[in-house]
């Protein structure tokens, strides 16, 4: 059997964490939550995930920040960045995709498209 | 010294000089700004072994003259800087590569022109070259035979310049073809130059006062000032004197500028013209500082070989040689093999440049076969010629130094070449501020220049190498007596070099002139007269400056860029050119309009030159030079525009009050708009949070109808207060609107205070129970107040919420104290909470601001509420702020009108 991918969900938001928490632990997933940018940066350290499901304004350090310290680390930039953010505009989402996002999601997105892009990403 | 130990020693020096190179390219040794002195000591290459060898016997023979050379540069180079900065600009500008494709780029970046400079360069630099290899030769021997413990074999000894010459070779290579763009800069060249720049002048002041210190201190100053030989030193020739020194003055900073060395590092390696200001004095000073003790030594060599015949040239390696100070002599030896070899890399890699790109590549291009081979490996073609460009010309100089430099000093080897390449002057001088400029005037002016160099220069030192009989010189040309090379048309001026340096520039620059006024110039050449001669207008336009009909879809374009400098580059180098023009970025087969073609020509031409890269780029589509009329009425008409412009807004001066007014309000509504949009940008921030949390839950609970019903339970509890705080937020928003707009009607009725406080508190009760929090009212007045009823219950409700969520659950306390007196009426809310920084204090009124570092305050809390209460506190014309309370939690305060 293959090993199950891991999944870091970082996100201030204490709901927005229980629901996809839950969504992909029920899809087969090994999940890790960080409720801050200091907390995900200690698991990246810890181990490298497969997929990084990023919320970009956070009062410590924000989800930018953590995707540039992935893609420009060696050991973690095999990671996929997929950002998860409240901010809609243009210059948002291409700056999301400047510093080396894979994906881009506006919130609220779809839990469905979600899964589709990840097992996609995945591939 | 032993040989062997020279020869590591050397081969050692040429490897930290390789290491120097590398870490400056790969790590970047100093800070940025170190780059103006970098660059200043790195034009410091100018002191070949000429200076630190030459100088000394020049001195010794002929007194100050050695100086002159050093006079140009030192006085024009401060002098004449404005006209260097425009070499430098343009060169920028045109991605220049070399001297000669400065001049044909100038003339219509034609074959011709480009071919003669480079060929002129070559030829009248490889016995400047050779020089140096005589020079490190010579000083290798004289190194080897100092000591009796010379152990040397005679192999080494035929072999050694040759060898010196192959590893030099090597080096040369690696360090100038790495980068097939001829236009980028060489960091770690120029690093490792000026590097060798500051060796040179070490060894040399070592090597001066050591023999300053050994010889002369054996002297009485009598005695050194009754020596014969050394009052000689101190006489100023004052028959020619004057004439030779003004024109050794020009001659040289001619060759400061256009010997190729000096082009490479001046002007194609410079990063920023601005570091100019730093070499004006930064290099003069260098100069002086190297000749310095120049004249000292030669008194010392003349003292102490008293009346014996030695070569003065090597006096400076030679005595410490005699006092058997090994290491001194090594030191020396060591400068001037840095002097010698900085000049040979530079030389040779700017030449082969020169060699590869105006004659090689267009031989190649103008060759059906050859040019199909060449398209295919254009990366390792450029590569290898490069390469073999390199190799051909230090043989040559090799040959050279076999066959004929051997009989000739240093210095005077060294002037010849001098003489050659300022035959540029007028081309480079008149091209640069004469529109009128031709390129047939370029053409003639320069080989008139250079057939009397070499007729005056070039035939008395084949003469001497006994290749030509000696009649020719005595007699002159075919018996002619006016064609003698020392004494041409019947006239003697000074010394063979400034006699040269005379007629030639004088033809040079009649035939020039003449020719220019003569004819009418074409197309191509009123186009790069008008971009060289007015630098500074078209400096950011030049893609636009060109008018071609071109026939070629951009996918050609790319693919023919890509094969010169790889894809990826290539692909970024588009994206760019698109990006920073605000272009759309065109399909692949779309036709290339003729901003893009003269971008992809200028890229070209930093790789193979500017005439080659304009061959490639014609042979690529049928291009028809549009009628070059129109080019420059286009660019008048670009001019006229400008011009027009200016008077518009002199005249609109009278208009100039309304208008200021007008972009005032402008502004103003604009800042209005802007602060609209965020404020509606920050909104559906807002709302999204809670929207994706209800729809993330809501499709989950859809997708997975088999969870369990505590999980079902806890999503929809969770949805509910979601749900809450989405309506909460809309009906803030809707309240603040109405508050902002003016439209919420304010109705005052006489109320008490204390039971409309007491009303609010009542509210929160039952939560305060459950808790085992306390609120305390404090009361201390019986006025009636008039106030709106409906909207003070709103800001209590608010702030003793916000109170609440702080407080600690338990022993949390809320204390609510009411005052009054006549005319005002005084409610503060204060809590045993975390309180709230000094410096937020003043903002948290502001929308959506939430106090940094507090998540609590996100449990419901919209951003609003304060701004809402701060707004009908202000529609009462009362004021509310924040301070400390003294158990260090919050402190709200309200003051209103008691009517």
């Amino acid at each position: 059997m293959a090993t199950k991918k891991k999944i870091l969900i970082v996100d201030d938001d204490p709901n927005i964490l229980l629901s996809v928490e839950f969504l992909l632990v029920k899809n087969g997933y090994d999940v890790l939550v960080a409720r801050n940018g200091m907390e995900a940066i200690e698991i990246i350290e810890d181990t490298v995930p497969d997929v990084v499901l990023l919320d970009i304004m956070m009062p410590d350090v924000d989800g930018y920040v953590i995707c540039e310290f992935i893609k420009k680390n060696e050991r973690t930039k095999s990671a996929k960045v997929i950002f998860l953010s409240a901010k809609s505009r243009e210059i948002d989402v291409d700056f999301g995709y400047e510093i080396g996002a894979d994906l881009y999601m506006i919130k609220p997105f779809s839990t469905r498209t979600l899964l589709e892009k990840i097992t996609e990403l995945l591939k | 010294m032993n040989v062997w130990l020279i020869l590591c020693i050397t081969l050692l020096y040429l490897v930290l000089l390789f290491v120097v190179a590398y870490f400056a390219e790969k790590k970047q040794l100093l800070s940025d700004k170190w780059s103006p002195f970098i660059y200043a000591l790195s034009i410091g290459v100018y002191c070949t072994a000429w200076t630190f060898y030459g100088s000394i016997g020049r001195a010794t023979v002929f007194g100050p003259d050695f100086l002159s050379i050093y006079v140009g540069p030192i006085l024009l180079m401060p002098l004449c800087w404005g006209f260097y900065r425009k070499i430098i600009k343009i060169s920028k500008v045109q991605k220049i590569t070399s001297i000669a494709d400065f001049i044909s780029s100038r003339y219509g970046k034609n074959i011709s022109v480009g071919a003669l400079v480079a060929a002129v360069c070559i030829v009248g630099v490889i016995p400047y070259i050779s020089l140096q290899i005589k020079a490190i030769a010579d000083s290798f021997d004289i190194l080897n035979t100092s000591s009796n413990l010379a152990q040397s074999s005679t192999l080494i000894q035929t072999w050694k310049p040759l060898v010196v010459t192959l590893v030099l070779g090597f080096f040369i290579m690696l360090f100038g073809t790495s980068k097939i763009d001829a236009s980028e800069k060489h960091v770690g060249l120029v690093n490792a130059i000026a590097f060798e720049s500051i060796v040179k002048l070490i060894a040399f002041s070592i090597g001066g006062l050591y023999i300053m210190y050994n010889i002369l201190n054996n002297y009485t100053s009598i005695q050194i000032q009754q020596n014969p030989a050394v009052q000689h030193l101190f006489t100023f020739d004052t028959n020619s004197g004057y004439l030779k020194w003004f024109g050794m003055t020009i001659l040289s900073f001619t060759a400061f500028i256009f010997l190729p060395r000096q082009f490479q590092l001046g002007v194609i390696e410079n990063k920023d013209d601005a570091h100019l200001k730093t070499a004006i004095w930064v290099f003069p000073t260098y100069l002086i500082l190297i000749n310095l003790l120049v004249i000292p030594i030669a008194i010392a060599g003349i003292l102490f070989y008293n009346g014996q015949i030695y070569n003065p040239d090597y006096t400076i390696l030679s005595i410490p040689g005699a006092l058997r100070a090994d290491w001194i002599s090594m030191i020396v030896f060591l400068g001037g093999f840095s002097a010698a070899t900085g000049m040979i890399i530079v030389e040779t890699i700017a030449l082969s440049t020169m060699f590869s790109n105006n004659i090689l590549i267009p031989i190649i291009l103008s060759n059906r076969t050859l040019k199909n081979s060449f398209f295919t490996h254009v990366l390792k073609s450029i590569k290898w010629i490069r390469r073999i460009s390199i190799l051909f010309l230090l043989f040559l100089s090799y040959s050279y130094y076999q066959y004929i430099s051997g009989k000739y000093s240093l210095v005077s080897i060294g002037l010849i070449s001098f003489t050659a390449v300022a035959q540029f002057a007028p081309s480079v001088l008149f091209g640069i501020y004469w529109k009128r400029a031709s390129k047939l005037a370029s053409i003639v002016s320069i080989s008139i220049g250079i057939g009397i160099w070499f007729f005056t220069l070039v035939i008395p030192t084949l003469v001497s190498a006994e290749i030509i009989p000696s009649s020719f010189i005595d007699n002159g040309l075919a018996n002619i007596s006016w064609l003698k090379p020392s004494h041409l048309f019947g006239v003697a001026i000074g010394d063979p070099i400034t006699h040269a340096f005379f007629w030639s520039i004088l033809l040079n620059i009649i035939s020039f002139v003449s020719i220019s006024l003569f004819l009418q110039p074409t197309s191509e050449e009123i186009t790069q007269a008008e971009l060289f001669v007015d630098i500074d207008q078209y400096s950011s336009s030049y893609e636009q400056s060109f008018v071609r009909s071109g026939n070629i879809n951009i996918i050609d374009l790319r693919k023919l860029m890509s094969s010169f400098i790889g894809e990826l580059k290539s692909k970024q180098l588009f994206r760019q050119y698109f990006l920073r023009n605000q272009l759309e970025i065109p399909l692949d087969n779309q036709k290339a309009d003729q901003g893009v073609i003269t971008y992809t020509e200028k890229i070209l031409s930093g790789v193979i030159g500017a005439a080659s890269s304009r061959i490639v780029l014609q042979s690529m589509m049928k291009d028809e030079v549009i009628r070059m009329n129109d080019v420059v009425n286009l660019l008048k008409e670009s001019q006229q525009i400008l011009q027009l412009n200016k008077e518009l807004s002199n005249k609109s001066s009278e208009l100039g009050k309304a208008y200021d007014a007008l972009s005032k309000a402008n502004t103003k509504l604009k800042q209005i708009d802007q602060l609209k949009d965020e404020f509606l940008y920050t909104v559906t921030h807002e709302l999204r949070t809670p929207l994706t949390s209800v729809r993330a839950f809501t499709e989950i609970m859809h997708d997975h109808p088999d969870m369990d019903e505590q999980k079902r339970q806890e999503f929809l509890k969770v949805m509910v207060y979601e749900l809450e705080r989405l309506s909460k937020l809309i009906t803030q928003v809707l309240d603040l609107e109405k508050l902002e707009s003016g439209k919420q009607q304010i109705n005052k009725i006489k109320v008490i205070p204390l039971d409309l406080v007491n009303r609010v508190v009542g509210s929160f009760n039952v939560d305060i129970n459950q808790n085992q929090q306390k609120i305390i009212v404090n009361n201390d007045t019986k006025f009636d107040a008039l106030l709106d009823v409906d909207l003070m219950e709103r800001v209590l409700v608010n702030i003793i919420g916000n109170a609440q969520k702080y407080i600690p659950s338990e022993l949390g306390k809320i204390i609510i104290t009411i005052k009054s007196t006549e005319h005002e009426l005084y409610i503060s809310v204060e809590d045993n909470g975390p309180g709230i920084p000094a410096e937020q204090r003043s903002q948290v009124f502001n929308k959506f601001y939430q106090v940094a570092q507090s998540k609590i305050s996100n449990a419901g809390g919209s951003g609003l509420g304060l701004s809402i209460c701060k707004k009908i506190i202000d529609l009462h014309k009362g004021q509310i702020f924040v301070d400390e309370s003294v158990n260090g939690g919050a402190k709200f305060i309200i003051q209103l009108p008691m009517k």
